[in-house]
């Protein structure tokens, strides 16, 4: 199995790559946390809230989500098409560009190199040229190593995979196209850039990659093939259409803003096809979910994403978003989808999938550790979400009340210290995670997998037949 | 033999050229073709206005290297939460903008129509040297690196000095704005709705 050698050493210094971005990136989150309730802590200028804000924000979408979900869909690819990578240098490539963005976009934003505050899209043109040419490199790897698959039939994780990196790079030269950078045409394309990033790269990617990690993790196929399938093209309709809720009542199209109401209604389609394939493919197995810190972050993700993407198509709503917009309401909710969701899709299958590939430390030594990580991030976001959501409510409930802006302030201050707290925990989570992430690194010299492949594998509809 | 469901699992070029196209085509009719249509009507709305005063544009770029549009709108609604800050945005107001900053939070006030509603040079120098000297509730950043501290004599020709209290700065020193705390204020004193 020697000539699996690269593939794996690539996977694992990709993963490893995000989780070091990860501890980063939820440093400068605490940070800016710890900000909002104590402005005189750190007053520098190369340190000061609007300068480090799209730091955290770029650090973990595009740090350690992108990155992580790029060395997964490897993983994913790899395994289900029964081959090494198509081409590892180019995977190192894509990964050394990657890399060079994120440095270059950190240091960039903390000089005050900047495109202004226009969420997700921060970085200036060169910077972002770089992560899209090292996602195009993993893009055109994996879509060669598919075509040269050693089965007949691609399993459906690849679908999502091949579609994120197709929709990613078209979505990112749409939001750094220029003439777009005055008037109400800029609102239009922030608007579908910022929503599209979500749910046209990390939402497909995650579900994806946990069409393949949850049913290795349970050994038994998924619950149905034909529910993932619905998922997947309803998505590509519906979460396209939505971006302009983020501009609701302004003088956007009042077309546009009503489509994205109306579609992210319609987005109950295709996450309810997902949360139910995930739940009914967990139940029966409770023995594995009991012992498996991997099902556990699975299962909290599934929950999150339903409730989330409920809460989300909400918020979209006309009445509903006067109050909620522009308060920390949308803030808990962005934590919540982004790490809750996605993040735990993320943990829960590097937990399932990395073990079993580099197949050097027995995956019950990391189990405790993993619970741990998975305690403090629970907590963490919990705590996160709940303390935000009411202090979004109760900016919204003053504001409505016509009480001055600065009622709002004040009201919030508890609230502000309990979200530095829970993401203090969700961070030190993250350093329990880099460890065991750094424990399962690959030996030098590698030993063909200690694991074989067992039961049966979910390539195809045709195994989808009941044992 | 060539339908969607083959295609789905036997196919990956073909998969991918069609479920980026339909996304192409999607993000046209959501997103460029109503953007293509606005930009039209931008460049009527702007054609024979005055280019900005170069002050007001050095003013934006600290406004937006600084991030302050992470916490502050320009964006009000046609709601009553939001009469306080002017009448409801106009396509417009957005028209003259490079890019425009209307946020998604409010962390701190909506700044549509804030050269109306503060249009004093001193409290915005003294608001942006440390804003706890103006509201002691406020959580925004102090941007005191916009100006210079020097003792309390040399600065007798300047223009614009700034007396604190000992809670924000030592006994006996003041401080005078640099260039770049004119422009940003000049910038957010041009902040008017028409």
């Amino acid at each position: 199995m020697d000539h699996e050698t690269p593939t794996v050493r690539l996977i694992y210094m990709t993963l490893l790559s995000a989780a070091v971005w990860l501890a980063l990136a939820s440093l400068y989150g605490v940070t800016i946390a710890v900000k909002l309730w104590m402005p005189e802590f750190l007053p520098y200028e190369f340190a000061s809230f609007g300068r480090l804000r799209p730091i955290h924000t770029g650090g973990v979408l595009l740090g350690w989500l992108t990155l992580a979900l790029v060395g997964l869909a490897i993983l994913v690819v790899y395994r289900t098409s029964r081959r090494p990578i198509w081409s590892p240098r180019l995977g190192w490539i894509g990964l050394g560009l990657m890399n060079a963005a994120l440095i270059a976009g950190t240091v960039t934003l903390h000089l005050g190199i900047t495109r202004g505050p226009l969420e997700y899209r921060e970085w200036v043109t060169p910077v972002a040229v770089l992560m899209a040419a090292g996602i195009l490199c993993h893009g055109w790897n994996l879509l060669q190593t598919l075509i040269h698959r050693r089965v007949e039939e691609m399993y459906i994780s690849n679908a999502f995979i091949l579609g994120g990196f197709v929709w990613l790079p078209t979505l990112y030269v749409i939001a750094y196209l220029p003439g777009f950078d005055r008037g109400v045409e800029h609102m239009v394309i922030q608007g579908y850039y910022m929503h599209v990033i979500l749910g046209l790269w990390f939402t497909p990617m995650a579900i994806g990659i946990t069409y393949w990690s949850l049913p290795r993790l349970l050994q038994k196929p998924i619950y149905s093939y034909s529910l993932g399938v619905v998922a997947f093209w309803s998505n590509l309709v519906f979460y396209t259409m939505i971006g302009a809720h983020h501009f609701v009542l302004s003088p956007t199209p009042w077309w546009l803003q009503s489509i994205a109401v109306l579609l992210g209604v319609g987005m109950m389609i295709p996450v309810w096809s997902t949360v139910f394939n995930f739940s009914f493919t967990m139940v029966g197995s409770w023995a594995v979910i009991r012992r498996e810190p991997a099902a556990w972050f699975i299962l909290a993700g599934t929950i999150n994403y339903g409730l989330a993407s409920l809460q989300g198509s909400l918020q979209a709503l006309r009445d509903f978003s006067q109050i909620t917009h522009f308060t920390h309401y949308t803030v808990a909710h962005a934590h919540w989808a982004a790490y809750g969701f996605a993040s735990f899709f993320v943990f829960g299958a590097v937990y399932a999938l990395l073990p079993r590939l580099t197949a050097v430390v027995d995956r019950a030594t990391i189990r405790p550790y993993a619970a741990w990580h998975f305690r403090f991030a629970l907590a963490g976001i919990t705590i996160y979400f709940v303390s935000m959501t009411i202090s979004g409510t109760v900016q919204g409930m003053r504001w409505s009340a016509g009480l001055p802006f600065v009622a709002s302030l004040d009201g919030v201050s508890p609230y502000m210290f309990a979200r530095a707290i829970g993401g203090g925990l969700m961070a030190a989570s993250h350093f329990i995670f880099l460890w065991c992430v750094w424990q399962l690194r690959p030996a030098w010299q590698l030993r063909p997998a200690a694991e074989p492949a067992r039961g049966p594998i979910p390539v195809g509809p045709e195994t989808q037949a009941p044992e | 033999m060539f339908s969607l469901n083959y295609i789905f699992h036997r196919r990956p070029v073909a998969l991918t050229v069609i479920v980026g196209l339909v996304f192409a085509g999607l993000s046209w009719i959501i997103a460029l073709q109503p953007a293509l249509e606005l930009r039209e009507a931008t460049r009527a709305m702007i054609a024979g206005r005055a280019p900005l005063d170069p002050s007001v544009q050095r003013g934006k770029a600290i406004y937006l290297r600084e991030g302050c549009g992470y916490c502050h709108s320009q964006f009000v609604r046609p709601t009553l939460i939001d009469m306080p800050y002017g009448r409801a945005s106009r396509a417009e107001d957005y028209a003259g903008q490079q890019p425009p900053v209307p946020g998604t939070q409010r962390t701190g006030p909506d700044l549509s129509n804030v050269g109306v509603r503060q249009p004093s040079w001193m409290w915005q120098f003294l608001h942006l040297y440390n804003p706890r000297s103006m509201v002691p509730e406020s959580i925004m950043p102090s941007f005191a690196w916009y100006f210079k501290i020097v003792d309390g004599a040399e600065a007798a020709d300047q223009p614009w000095v700034l007396s604190l209290s000992e809670d924000f700065i030592p006994a006996g020193k003041v401080a005078i704005p640099t260039q770049e705390a004119i422009d940003l204020v000049t910038y957010l004193r041009s902040l008017k709705q028409e």
